[in-house]
C-alpha cells in the first residue's frame, strides 16, 4: 500500500462514518415518524387537546316573594407568574416595589415588607414560579388589581394569573340556612341546594380545545362543542318574612329558657306550603348556628301534642259523647307491670268529659279512655294513626333527609305490649318528626285534608316556566267534618280555658296543643323536657299552621304553653297582622292606586328597548350608562341617571335589592338591609361623600 | 525558466481556470480564494436554525424577529456579531493563526481553568462567565485554540508522527482541554475533544487504536448490559476461537494471534473498570441516564422526559410535518432545552421527514466540502486544522442528533449552527471561518510561486 493510497483509505474511512451516521439517522428518525408514528402521534395529542369543561352556572333559589336566597357569583383567585416570558428585567425591577405597596394597602393582609420578600423569592426560585396572591376576591377588587404596577401592563407582560370561580352565596345570611341548604363541591350538600341538586346543577359543556402558544386553549372547531345547560332556578314556598319573623321568635325562646335547641314550622293550610322552617342550637354565650335540619330529621316521641289523634280516633269511630267521663283517680294509672302513666299535676283531676281531658292535657284520663274504648281492637287505633294520619310512615317530601317515623301496630311489631296502647294514646312509643305533627295538625286545620308539606313551587328557566309542582294531598279525608266540628272546640279551648291559656289573643282564636314530654336518653328518661306547641290560626278559617319543639329547657319552666306555646303565638300574631290581613286586602289596596306617574329604574339597554316597543318616546338620551330610572308620563319617558356618580353614594331607592346591593357594593359600601320588596329607604343619603368601609342600611318594602 | 516553472507549478498544483485568471491579472486577490460553497451553506444552517429557535420558544407576546429579549432576538444579534467577526477573519492576515497557535491556546486554556473557580454553576457545570448582562463559555472558543495548535505543533519542522513522542505530546494537547472541561464539570463538551483522535487517525495514526477504541465503547456497553461474568465467557470463548482460526487455518498469522490476545486482555480489564466506573464514580443522574438509554429502566419524568417528549415531537411531525410554528409539542416548552440541544426536534416536528433529510443531507455535504477542503491543502498546518473542523462538527452532528433521536445518552452538546447560544455559535463561526480563511491562502501560495 502506498502511502497516498493508504491516506486515501483514511480519508474514506472518515468520512464513509459520517454517510453511515446519516444513514442512522435518516432511518431512524423515518422509523420513528411512520413505524411507530401514530403511537406518538397520539402522545402529542393527548398532550395538547383535550376536552375542557365550561361549567354551567348554578340555578338560583328564590323564596316565595321572588326574592334571591341563594345564588352563584363568580369570584376570583389571583396570582403572578413571576417567570412570565413577558415580565422583563426592567419592568421588574421598576414595579415590584410600587406592586407589593399596592397589593399589602388593598389586601391588608401582609405588610409590603412580606409581599417584596414573598415577590423576590418566586422570581427567583425556578420550581415554584407561580405565587397566589390571593382567593375570592370580587370582580371590583379584581378591575383595580389589573390597574396595579406590573400588572397594568397586560396579560403577557404583567405575569398576572386569573382563576375565575363561582361561590355559591346566600343574600340572606344564615336566614332559612339549613332548608335553603349548602352546595359543596365535595358532594356533602344539604337541604334544597342537595334535594334539588340535579335541577340546580345544569350539565357543563365540553369542548375540544387545544393548547397553543403560551399555554392558552383555542377551540379547534364548533361541530364538537357540548353546549353548558345552565341550571334552572328554584322557587321555594319559604316567605323571607315569615322565615325571619320565626327565627327571631325562635331564637328568644332559646335564649330566655336557656334551650339546648328548638324548631319552628310554618304551614299554609290550604297548599300545605312551608313558609317558614327554623332549626336552631343554642350554644354558650348566646351564640346560635343552624347545624342540623331538626323538623324534618329528628324524630322523637311526640308527647302530649298526639293527643289530637288519640281524641279524633275516638270521636271519629263514635266511641265517647260530650257528656262521658273517666275519673283519674290520684293522677295515676297503672297500664302493665311497671308501667305507670302520671298526670302533670299530683292529685287528679277528678271526673273528666273527653274535651276536658284534652284541654287540661290528662294523661290518665285520655289513656283511660283509649283503653276502654279501644280494649281488644288495638290495630283500630293504630290503623288510624298510620294510614289516616299518615304519622307511620315517610310522607315522601321532596326534601332529602325525611326521618323514618314509627308508630307501632298491634299485628305487626312483636313489642306491641299491654302498655303500648296507653302509652301510644299520650303520644310515647312512637316516634314522629315535627314536620309530621305539623301536617297532621294542618290536616285537621284544612277540614279533613291533609296536604303533603311543599317545599317548592315551581322551577323557571330565565324566566320561563320549566315544572310546577302542585300541592299534594297525602289523606282526601284524614277525618269527618263532624269530627273536626266537634274537635275544634276542644282545640280553641285549649287556648282559651285549657293549658295555654297564655296564649288567648284577643284578635283572633287560636286552636293548638301543648306538648311537654320527657326525653328519653338510650332506655331511660331523664329529667330533660320537650316543649311543644302544635296549631293553627285563625281557628274560624284556619290560614297557617304552626310547630314549635324546644328541646331541654333549663331556666325552670318546661311546660309547652310556658315555653313554645309563647313562640307560637309571637310568630301567629306577626303573621295574622301582616300577612292574614294583607292577603284579603291586598288586591283591592293595588286597585285603589292609580300612578300618574310611574318610575322605573332598571338598565338604560333594557328599558330603551321596552319604552320604544311600547311606543313611548324616550327623551333625555344618557351615554355609557348602566342603571338609570325613567319616569313615564302618559307619552312620554323621561331618562334620567341616578345611579352614576363616582365618588358619590348612589340613590338605590326603587331598586330591587339585587340591582341595589350590586350597585352599592362595587362602590364598595357594606349593606345591611330589613324586609323585602324595593328600597324604600336608604340610611345614608345620595350624593353622601364615600369612604372605605362605609355601611348603609336599606329598608325595603 | 520562471515562466516554465510556473506553468509546471499549474499543471501540479491543478488550479481551476477562474483563479489562475484571477490570479494571473493579480486584481484584488483577497476576495478570491474563498469557497462560496461553505460560506453560502453556512448562511443557510444558521438561517433555518433562527428559524427553528423562533419557532420554538415562540410566544405571539414576542412575534417580532428582532425582540432582543427573547432567544431567536439574541441569536439573531449572534449571527450578526458572527458575520462581523467572520469579515474581520477574511480580512486578517493568515500567518497570524499559524503564528499565535500556541498563545491563543495557553491564553483560552487560562480561561478555561479560571472559569472553574470564579464561574456561578448553571445546570451543575462550572463552565460560563458572567460580563455584565453576557455570559459566555470559554471551552467553545477551546475548541478552535486546540485546533490551531495541534495543527502547528503537528505541522512543525522534523515533527514526525511515527515518534511516540510526538504522539504523546499531540495527546496531551488534546488532553488538556478535556482535563480542563471535565473539571468544569461540563461532561459533554470534554468529550468533543475525543474528535481529535480522526485527525490524529488521518495523520497517521496506526487503525488498531481506532479499532481498540471501537471495541472498548462496544464491550463498555455491553458491560453495563450483561453481567460481567457472562460477558467475560463469551469474550474468552470468542477470542479462542479466532485464534485457533488464525493458528491452525491462516498458517500462524501471529500478528493477528498477538492483537487479539491483546483485545482480550483488554476486554478483561474494560469489563471490571466500567462496571466499577458505573456503581461507583458516576453519579445517580448520569447512571440513570444511561440506564433510560440501553432501555433498562424506563423514567419519563427524569433523564427520559427529554427524549420522550423529543421523540413525540418527531414522531408526530409526519412525512412533511406540521409547519412552520405548527408545532404544538414545541409550543408549550414540552422538550425542554428545545432552543438549544433539542433543536433537532423542532426540524423533525414541523419539517416532517423531509426536514430531517434536508438537515441531515446538509451536514454530510458541509462535511463533505470540508474533507474535500482538508484534502486540497498544501499545506500541512492547515490540512491538519482542517481535518479538525471537520472532526469537531462531525462529533457534534453525531452526538447531538443521536442524543434527539434516542439512539445515544443524553449529553448536553449543541447542534452546529442552529442550536440556540451565542458561545457555541460564535465559536463554531471562527472554526468555520479560520479555515475559509486558510483555505484561500492556496490562492497566496500560488501567487508567492508565480513572483
Amino acid at each position: 500500500m502506498t502511502p497516498k493510497s493508504s491516506i486515501l483509505v483514511r480519508v474514506y474511512a472518515c468520512f464513509f462514518l459520517v454517510v453511515g451516521f446519516a444513514v442512522v439517522v435518516i432511518f431512524y428518525a423515518g422509523r420513528i415518524q411512520f413505524t411507530e408514528g401514530d403511537h406518538w402521534k397520539a402522545l402529542s395529542d393527548s398532550l395538547t387537546t383535550d376536552y375542557r369543561t365550561i361549567p354551567a352556572i348554578r340555578g338560583n333559589i328564590y323564596a316565595s316573594d321572588g326574592s334571591l336566597v341563594a345564588t352563584s357569583m363568580p369570584v376570583y383567585d389571583i396570582g403572578i407568574d413571576t417567570h412570565a416570558e413577558g415580565i422583563s428585567k426592567e419592568s421588574w425591577e421598576k414595579n415590584k416595589d410600587s406592586l407589593s405597596i399596592m397589593l399589602s394597602s388593598s389586601f391588608s393582609d401582609k405588610s409590603k415588607k412580606e409581599y417584596m420578600r414573598l415577590l423576590q423569592l418566586a422570581r427567583k426560585s425556578s420550581n415554584h414560579r407561580f405565587m397566589l396572591l390571593q382567593r375570592k376576591i370580587s370582580y371590583e377588587q379584581l378591575k383595580q388589581v389589573k390597574r396595579f404596577p406590573l400588572f397594568r401592563l397586560g396579560k403577557n407582560k404583567g405575569g398576572l394569573v386569573v382563576q375565575e370561580h363561582d361561590i355559591r352565596e346566600n343574600p340572606y345570611g344564615n336566614l332559612a340556612f339549613r332548608t335553603i341548604g349548602l352546595h359543596r363541591d365535595n358532594g356533602y350538600s344539604v337541604g334544597l341546594e342537595a334535594s334539588f341538586d340535579s335541577i340546580l346543577r345544569g350539565r357543563p359543556g365540553k369542548r375540544l380545545m387545544q393548547r397553543i402558544a403560551g399555554g392558552y386553549w383555542m377551540p379547534i372547531s364548533d361541530d364538537n362543542d357540548v353546549e353548558p345547560k345552565n341550571g334552572y332556578d328554584l322557587f321555594t314556598t319559604i316567605d323571607m318574612n315569615m322565615q325571619d319573623h320565626a327565627e327571631a321568635a325562635l331564637r328568644k325562646a332559646l335564649d330566655s329558657n336557656r334551650a339546648e335547641k328548638g324548631c319552628v314550622i310554618l304551614m299554609e293550610t290550604k297548599s300545605g306550603d312551608i313558609k317558614a322552617i327554623a332549626n336552631l342550637k343554642r350554644h354558650s354565650h348566646g351564640v346560635f348556628s343552624e347545624e342540623e335540619n331538626y323538623a324534618i330529621k329528628e324524630k322523637t316521641e311526640p308527647g302530649s301534642t298526639i293527643k289530637l289523634a288519640s281524641v279524633l280516633c275516638l270521636v271519629e269511630d263514635g266511641l265517647v259523647n260530650d257528656y262521658e267521663t273517666v275519673g283519674t283517680g290520684n293522677g295515676t294509672l297503672t297500664v302493665a307491670d311497671n308501667v305507670t302513666i302520671k298526670d302533670a299535676e299530683p292529685g287528679g283531676h277528678g271526673n273528666l268529659t273527653l274535651r276536658q281531658a284534652f284541654e287540661h292535657s290528662s294523661n290518665v284520663a285520655i289513656a283511660k279512655f283509649v283503653m276502654s274504648k279501644y280494649n281488644g281492637r288495638a290495630s283500630v287505633f293504630a290503623n288510624h294513626l298510620i294510614n289516616d294520619f299518615n304519622l307511620g310512615k315517610k310522607m315522601g317530601i321532596s326534601f332529602i333527609g325525611e326521618a323514618q317515623p314509627k308508630v307501632k301496630h298491634p299485628r305487626k311489631d312483636r313489642d306491641w305490649s299491654d302498655a303500648t296502647l296507653p302509652e301510644m294514646s299520650i303520644g310515647y312509643e312512637m316516634e314522629v318528626t315535627p314536620l309530621q305533627i305539623a301536617a297532621f295538625y294542618n290536616g285537621v286545620a284544612n277540614g279533613g285534608r291533609m296536604m303533603k308539606p311543599r317545599f317548592v313551587t315551581h322551577i323557571e328557566q330565565s324566566g320561563k316556566l320549566v315544572k310546577e309542582y302542585p300541592p299534594e294531598v297525602l289523606s282526601e279525608k284524614m277525618v269527618s267534618q263532624q269530627t273536626i266540628d266537634r274537635v275544634l272546640p276542644m282545640l280553641t279551648g285549649v287556648v282559651e280555658h285549657g293549658t295555654a291559656t297564655n296564649l288567648k289573643s284577643k284578635s283572633y282564636t287560636i286552636a293548638g296543643k301543648t306538648g311537654t314530654a320527657r326525653i328519653l336518653v338510650g332506655k331511660r328518661y331523664v329529667e330533660q323536657y320537650k316543649s311543644s306547641f302544635a296549631g293553627f290560626f285563625p281557628a274560624s278559617n284556619p290560614q297557617y299552621t304552626c310547630v314549635v319543639m324546644i328541646f331541654n329547657p333549663t331556666a325552670g319552666k318546661y311546660y309547652g304553653a310556658l315555653v313554645a306555646g309563647p313562640v307560637f303565638k309571637e310568630i301567629a300574631d306577626k303573621v295574622y297582622a301582616t300577612c292574614v290581613n294583607r292577603q284579603s286586602n291586598s288586591i283591592s289596596d293595588s286597585m285603589k292606586v292609580v300612578h300618574s306617574v310611574l318610575n322605573v329604574y332598571g338598565y338604560y339597554a333594557d328599558l330603551k328597548l321596552i319604552v320604544k316597543n311600547i311606543g313611548i318616546r324616550m327623551t333625555g338620551v344618557l351615554q355609557n350608562s348602566d342603571m338609570v330610572s325613567i319616569s313615564i308620563n302618559k307619552n312620554n319617558a323621561q331618562a334620567k341617571n341616578e345611579f352614576q356618580t363616582d365618588k358619590t353614594v348612589p340613590g338605590v331607592c326603587g331598586l330591587g335589592i339585587r340591582d341595589a346591593v350590586f350597585l352599592l357594593e362595587n362602590k364598595g359600601l357594606r349593606v345591611k338591609y330589613t324586609g323585602s320588596g324595593k328600597v324604600s329607604t336608604q340610611s345614608v343619603p345620595k350624593g353622601t361623600n364615600l369612604y372605605k368601609g362605609m355601611e348603609i342600611y336599606l329598608s325595603l318594602s | 525558466m520562471k515562466k516554465t516553472d510556473a506553468e509546471t507549478s499549474l499543471e501540479r498544483w491543478n488550479y481551476t481556470t477562474k483563479n489562475y485568471a484571477a490570479l494571473t491579472q493579480n486584481k484584488d486577490i483577497s476576495t478570491e480564494g474563498y469557497d462560496w460553497t461553505i460560506i453560502i451553506t453556512y448562511l443557510l444552517m444558521v438561517s433555518a436554525g433562527l428559524t427553528c429557535i423562533y419557532s420554538a420558544i415562540y410566544t405571539p407576546a414576542h412575534s417580532n424577529l428582532f425582540d432582543f429579549q427573547v432567544s431567536h432576538g439574541k441569536q439573531f444579534m449572534y449571527i450578526c456579531i458572527a458575520l462581523g467577526l467572520g469579515f474581520i477573519i477574511m480580512l486578517s492576515d493568515y500567518e497570524i493563526y499559524p503564528t499565535f497557535a500556541y498563545i491563543l491556546y495557553a491564553v483560552v486554556m487560562l480561561l478555561c481553568i479560571a472559569v472553574i473557580f470564579v464561574s456561578a454553576e448553571v445546570k451543575g457545570a462550572h463552565s460560563w462567565f458572567q460580563v455584565g448582562g453576557f455570559r459566555f463559555q470559554p471551552s467553545e472558543f477551546g475548541k478552535f485554540a486546540t485546533a490551531l495548535c495541534l495543527a502547528k505543533f503537528l505541522s512543525g519542522y522534523d515533527i514526525k508522527f511515527k515518534n511516540i513522542r510526538t504522539r504523546l505530546i499531540a495527546f496531551g494537547i488534546i488532553g488538556l482541554p478535556m482535563a480542563v472541561t471535565l473539571l468544569q464539570n461540563d461532561t459533554g463538551s470534554a468529550m468533543v475533544y475525543l474528535s481529535f483522535i480522526l485527525v490524529l487517525y488521518r495523520e497517521g495514526l496506526p487503525g488498531w487504536v481506532l479499532v481498540l477504541g471501537v471495541v472498548a465503547a462496544v464491550v463498555a456497553v455491553l458491560a453495563l448490559l450483561i453481567k460481567p461474568l457472562y460477558l467475560l465467557i463469551t469474550l474468552s470463548f470468542l477470542a479462542t476461537v479466532i485464534i485457533i482460526m488464525f493458528f491452525f487455518i491462516f498458517r500462524r498469522q501471529l500478528t493477528i494471534i498477538y492483537f487479539t490476545i491483546g483485545i482480550w486482555l483488554v476486554s478483561i480489564v474494560m469489563v471490571y473498570s466500567v462496571d466499577f466506573v458505573f456503581n461507583h464514580v458516576m453519579q445517580e443522574h448520569q447512571r440513570t441516564r444511561i440506564n433510560v438509554l440501553l432501555g433498562k429502566e424506563i423514567d419519563l419524568k427524569g433523564a427520559g422526559y427529554n427524549v420522550h417528549q423529543s421523540k413525540i415531537a418527531i414522531g408526530s411531525g409526519g412525512v412533511l410535518g406540521k409547519g412552520w410554528l405548527q408545532g404544538t409539542q414545541t409550543k408549550f416548552n414540552f422538550v425542554p432545552e428545545q432552543s438549544t440541544d433539542f433543536i433537532f426536534c423542532t426540524v423533525g416536528e414541523e419539517y416532517g421527514l423531509w426536514g430531517t433529510f434536508l438537515v441531515v443531507g446538509g451536514f454530510v455535504f458541509l462535511l463533505w466540502r470540508l474533507v474535500v477542503m482538508a484534502e486540497r491543502q498544501r499545506n500541512k498546518f492547515n490540512r491538519i486544522y482542517a481535518y479538525s473542523v471537520v472532526s469537531i462538527l462531525f462529533f457534534h452532528f453525531f452526538i447531538n442528533i443521536g442524543m434527539t433521536i434516542g439512539l445515544l445518552p443524553v449529553i448536553g452538546i449543541p447542534l452546529p449552527f442552529f442550536s440556540y447560544g451565542g458561545s457555541s455559535l460564535l465559536g463554531f463561526s471562527i472554526l468555520l471561518f479560520i479555515l475559509i480563511k486558510l483555505d484561500s491562502n492556496r490562492v497566496h501560495e500560488l501567487a508567492g510561486v508565480m513572483d
